[in-house]
C-alpha cells in the first residue's frame, strides 16, 4: 500500500526512515533545534494535539 | 519492504527531499502540524498510509495499537517471553517491521 500524493514528484517510497525523517523534520521545522525536538517526539508516546503540553 | 539494503549511515538528498514531500502530504491530508504528523510517523514505523489512516480516524487500519516508548525499550529485549508479548501485541508483521525501523 502506498499514499499517492497529487504531485508527479511524490515521494518514491512511502516509508520514512528516522535518519531520514530527522532529516525532513530539520528542513520542515523552524525549530533551533530541531535534533533535540526529534529526539523528544521518538522517545514520548503519541498524543493528538489536544491532549499536548505546548512547549515554554 | 527491505530495510536491510538501505543505507544506514548516512541520508541520500533524494531520500531527505522524498520525506520531506511525504510528511507535507500527510500535513496537507490530515489538517495536523508538523509535530503531530513526524510523532505519528515515528510511532507508526514510518509508513506513509498508516500514519496518515492513524491520523484521520485516531486509530490503525491493522486493528494494532501504535508503538509506545516502553514497547521500544521492550523490543531491545532480546528474551523469548518479551518478544512473544509484543508479537501477541503488534503481530508478527509489524514487529519485524519495528525492528527493521529502529534499525534504520
Amino acid at each position: 500500500p502506498s499514499v499517492t500524493p497529487e504531485s508527479a514528484n511524490g515521494p518514491k517510497d512511502d516509508t520514512l526512515e528516522p535518519s531520514g525523517g530527522a532529516e525532513a523534520f530539520k528542513i520542515l521545522s523552524d525549530s533551533r533545534d530541531s535534533g533535540a525536538l526529534f529526539t523528544k517526539l521518538d522517545e514520548t508516546d503519541f498524543s493528538f494535539p489536544n491532549e499536548v503540553a505546548e512547549q515554554p | 519492504l527491505q530495510m536491510e539494503e538501505q543505507p544506514t549511515s548516512t541520508s541520500s538528498s533524494s531520500m531527505v527531499g522524498d520525506a520531506v514531500k511525504t510528511m507535507r502530504y500527510v500535513m496537507e491530508k490530515s489538517g495536523m502540524d508538523l509535530l503531530t504528523v513526524t510523532q505519528a510517523f515515528l510511532k507508526n514505523s514510518g509508513d506513509a498510509e498508516a500514519t496518515l489512516h492513524f491520523l484521520q480516524t485516531g486509530r490503525r487500519r491493522d486493528g494494532y495499537p501504535v508503538w509506545s516508548r516502553e514497547d521500544d525499550l521492550e523490543l531491545q529485549n532480546y528474551d523469548e517471553s518479551v518478544r512473544n508479548k509484543l508479537i501477541a501485541k503488534f503481530g508478527t508483521e509489524n514487529v519485524e517491521k519495528r525492528i527493521a525501523f529502529r534499525k534504520s
